[in-house]
């Protein structure tokens, strides 16, 4: 049984990070965040926003163009991957062919000077750990992709090492056994105590899986920040786009008189006139598809046209036209409406979002109140 | 097909037959298409194959014509016979010499060429340009730096103090020079596929290693060989057959000499069938290279199928 | 990757290079040497003179061999690409029963060493009476197996329905060919093309056979010829002749490297 904390932790720094490949353009630029020694750190963002970079760059497979990088307190911008003390896990789980699992799992394990034995044992718990046991002797062919990613995982936890950065694993995986995988993931990450960098580009697997998470933009941070702090209080439209599903509903509204009009001349009225809105007219409004809900009778702020109506079981998502846009609604429930049907929708204006119409930064939003709990259940 | 009428008053319309035009069967079509290649295949490839297995069991006129059919007498005469004995014994030293030194050269180039660095286009095509020499050609050159006074070679070791060698003339170096110039001529073409075969190879498994710190030698026995051991599979059946019929440079740099000590066997049948007309034993030859080459090429599928690691 | 490991590496690459190229420089080299230097034994010429090369054209006719070599090859590279390209096309588009047996024919052919074909193939070249002809040399080569394989790889690239649309259109099987599935495999034509023009250039035995006069004679089998005459000690002109056979070949090397490599990587593996 491997120990908690038998890993020695340690923190990753990157300071005023950079990266350029012909000294003309940066495809990454002006990285300044630590991440804290046991941490579940996310890297997220859309394809080609440099996360995989970053990561390559942690791992020294990359060179570190500006910036310092710190593994551990200690620079590490000229180390060798090898000298930094850490393990990967590659997206299409760079497994050896001609190599059995054991084997596998045991590649490379012997420039850590440790005894056969030790190598055994380690390579014992983690293949019991992972459910591998059965498998050992087997080729990376005769597996399927869920165990093969399995195989990879073992292989960086045998190194011992505080630091395990992770690219992409999952997205080879169907969903089901990615979610599987997820909480697999997550749970191993929490037994060990390993400092681990994720590196996906999916929203799902960043916000359940996340202690903190990076969302990157080409090559630029968005938010850093836990996952229901950036749910509840994205800093531009981008991150609010992009966290949530689905997608926060954003539409351009011009300011009048205290309300918001859409381009189609429909208005709602904003909670209180806000002063930090820096007499800007023209902004963004947001607000999440589980905040637009079915008006009681005193309470409509509009009434919409339903244009697409998706039943998933546990919720509906309704689908409509506001200004310049087509937004969503998400219920709880299984609704019956038709396509064609005009619904009255009610939002609440606490929930309303503003961001800048130019940069998208986001001007106003009222923090979330909520706080769900649960009482210790009588016995 | 005709089409069916619908109902009895509209009008019956007629099938469009007359129009259709018969479509001849596919299979005239097809080959229809494979004619020429069956057709020289035929006449080019499996009738001479045939006719040399039919003339090798006779004895033959100085035309090719057969005359007396003696069976496998031609082929017994071969195995007592000390000319096709040292023959044989040319071309396999001559395999043995050229295909396995060949190959670790040319793996040599691909491994260093195969490195991201700038400039290394450049490389690759000097390393590649031998595959643009011709047999003769390259033969050439090499017989001028062979030439016991004047050539290169023998210059170069005059300075280390070793006396003028007769390269092309001492039965004991021939074989071993022919080899030499052989290797360098095929170290194009080896190379070109080599370093395919290396860029074929996942980056990740490398980068793996990497960061686990495994070194430079570890890699290349544990990653790189295993993994490049089908395209070393293919490259040693391809360089094997093509030793068994190497001619173009015995001809112009020794002529099978000296005392046969270079006498290939493909020289040899084309000495026997051209220079002393003797086709009945030329054929028994050619007969006994067809088998070997398909001895050879099965052997290494054998062999091979087994150790090669698909992914 | 570390400097000493960057600087050992292009150390190798440069001496490999060296040593490698030696013989071609070499020859290039001495073509513009006079006899005198050659037989002095020097490395490089005192001064450059194509004096070599007039006297290769004059003493030998090596404008009439290079006229040979290069219309045998444009009509065997012309030839293997058509012949190869209807096979691979039956292969890929044109189902019949017996089809794939064949094409186990075709393979079947690889395993024969042409130089095991070479006296009969002579004997019926004298009874055609293409002795001394360019038809000796050229169509014995126009069926390529190797050419059939390169080019039903690329034509099964082509999506079926493309073929489906041109018969419901009622375009004719071989117009499609013609219009559709050649230019669309312009790339591997390409390259199937060079590789023929390339191996027909530097054929030995066979044009040895069928030739025994000037009429039709291959640069290949010239500079053989060199050696039984007496420019054949005068080295300089030789080389000269060298330099001149391997010239358009090395060019052609040079240009389509890279597409050759990926070519004939492609066959080898599949």
């Amino acid at each position: 049984m491997i120990e908690k904390g038998a890993f020695l932790m340690k923190k990753v720094e990157l300071v005023n990070i950079g990266k350029s490949y012909d000294q003309k353009t940066n495809v990454i630029q002006d990285i300044n965040v630590t991440i804290e020694p046991g941490e579940f750190f996310v890297l997220v963002g859309p394809s080609g926003c440099g996360k995989s970079t970053m990561l390559r760059m942690i791992a020294g497979l990359e060179e570190v163009t500006q910036g310092e990088l710190l593994i551990g307190d200690v620079k590490a911008n000229k180390l060798l991957p090898s000298q930094r003390d850490l393990s990967m896990v590659f997206q299409n789980y760079a497994l050896y062919p001609h190599l059995t699992v054991e084997q596998n799992i045991l590649f490379g394990l012997h420039t850590k000077k440790i005894s056969k034995q030790e190598q055994q044992k380690r390579c014992r718990e983690a293949a019991e750990m992972l459910g591998l046991s059965e498998y050992l002797k087997r080729k990376p062919r005769q597996l399927s992709g869920g165990q093969r990613q399995r195989v990879a995982l073992a292989r960086a936890i045998v190194t011992h090492s505080p630091i395990c950065l992770m690219d992409e694993p999952l997205s080879n995986l169907d969903a089901k056994l990615r979610a599987k995988m997820r909480s697999e993931i997550r749970q191993i990450q929490r037994k060990l105590g390993i400092t681990m960098i994720y590196v996906t580009h999916d929203q799902t697997e960043a916000m359940t899986m996340a202690d903190r998470m990076m969302i990157l933009n080409e090559g630029n941070i968005q938010q850093v920040g836990r996952p229901l702090d950036i749910y509840n209080a994205p800093k531009n439209t981008f991150v609010a786009s992009f966290i949530g599903s689905p997608p926060m509903n954003l539409s351009n509204v011009s300011i009048e008189n205290n309300l918001l009009v859409f381009e189609d001349r429909r208005a709602i009225s904003m909670s209180t006139p806000h002063s930090n809105l820096n007499g800007k007219k023209e902004v963004v409004v947001g607000v999440r598809p589980e905040h637009i809900q079915l008006a009681t009778n005193d309470n409509t702020s509009f009434i919409v046209e339903v244009d697409n109506v998706e039943i998933l079981g546990t919720e509906t998502l309704l689908t409509f036209h506001m200004g310049d846009k087509q937004w969503m609604a998400k219920w709880n429930g299984q609704w019956t409406i038709k396509v064609g049907e005009r619904v009255p929708i009610f939002i609440d204006p606490k929930h309303l979002f503003l961001f800048d119409g130019d940069t998208g930064s986001c001007l106003h939003y009222e923090p979330s109140t909520e706080d769900l709990t649960v009482k210790g259940a009588l016995v | 097909m005709s089409a069916v009428t619908k109902t009895a008053n509209s009008p019956v319309s007629v099938s469009a037959n007359s129009k259709e035009k018969k479509s001849m069967p596919t299979i005239i079509v097809g080959l229809a298409y494979l004619l020429p290649s069956l057709l020289l295949f035929s006449v080019f490839l499996f009738y001479p194959m045939i006719k040399t297995l039919y003339l090798s069991l006779f004895i033959t006129d100085t035309q090719g014509n057969p005359l007396n059919f003696v069976g496998l007498q031609n082929f017994l005469y071969l195995f007592t016979d000390p000319n096709f004995l040292q023959s044989m014994k040319a071309t396999f030293l001559f395999v043995l010499y050229t295909v396995p030194i060949g190959l670790v050269i040319a793996l040599f180039l691909a491994l260093i060429a195969n490195e991201k660095l700038k400039g290394i286009g450049f490389f690759r095509t000097m390393f590649s340009s031998t595959m643009g020499m011709s047999v003769a050609a390259s033969s050439v050159i090499w017989m001028f730096m062979y030439n016991p006074t004047i050539g290169v070679i023998n210059k170069v070791l005059n300075l280390v103090g070793i006396h003028d060698v007769q390269w092309l003339l001492d039965p004991k170096y021939a074989l071993v020079a022919v080899s030499i110039s052989t290797i360098w001529m095929n170290i194009g073409f080896t190379f070109l596929i080599l370093l395919g075969g290396l860029q074929n190879i996942d980056e990740k498994l490398y980068e793996n290693a990497r960061i686990a710190g495994v070194s430079y030698w570890y890699q290349l026995l544990k990653i790189t060989l295993p993994m490049l051991s089908p395209t070393l599979f293919f490259i040693i059946t391809v360089s094997f057959i093509n030793a068994f019929q190497t001619f173009g440079q015995i001809d112009i740099l020794t002529k099978g000499g000296p005392t046969d000590s270079t006498n290939v066997i493909v020289y040899s049948i084309y000495k026997d069938a051209f220079v002393n007309y003797n086709v009945g034993s030329a054929s028994a030859q050619a007969t006994i290279l067809f088998f070997c080459i398909l001895l050879v090429t099965a052997l290494q599928f054998k062999l091979g199928e087994r150790k090669v690691h698909y992914q | 990757m570390s400097i000493t490991r960057k600087w050992t590496t292009y150390l190798l690459l440069i001496a490999a290079t060296l040593v490698l190229m030696f013989p071609i420089l070499y020859a290039f080299s001495i073509s513009f040497m006079s006899g005198a230097e050659v037989l002095e034994g020097k490395i490089w010429p005192s001064s450059f003179s194509f004096e070599n090369y007039r006297d290769a054209f004059e003493k030998v006719p090596l404008l009439h061999y290079l006229i040979n070599s290069f219309a045998v090859s444009i009509f065997v590279m012309a030839g293997q690409l058509l012949v190869s390209s209807l096979a691979a096309f039956a292969f890929v588009f044109i189902k019949f029963k017996g089809r794939d047996a064949i094409f186990f024919l075709f393979i079947s052919t690889m395993m024969i060493p042409w130089e095991a074909t070479m006296v009969p193939n002579f004997l019926t070249a004298q009874k055609l009476g293409w002795i001394n002809n360019y038809l000796g040399l050229t169509i014995p080569f126009f069926a390529l197996a190797f050419g059939t394989f390169l080019l039903r790889q690329q034509f099964k690239t082509i999506p079926n329905e493309l073929y489906e649309a041109s018969q419901v259109a009622g375009i004719s099987r071989f117009r499609f060919f013609w219009n559709v599935v050649l230019p669309v495999s312009k790339t591997s034509l390409v390259t199937l093309g060079v590789y023929s023009f390339l191996t027909t250039w530097n054929m030995y035995l066979w044009p040895l056979l069928v030739t025994n006069t000037e009429d039709v004679r291959t640069v290949q089998i010239g500079l053989k010829q060199m050696q039984t005459q007496e420019i054949s000690t005068d080295w300089g002109v030789v080389m000269a002749a060298v330099v001149v056979v391997i010239l358009p070949t090395l060019l052609l090397l040079f240009l389509g490297q890279k597409r050759l490599q990926k070519g004939l990587t492609q066959g080898a593996i599949k």
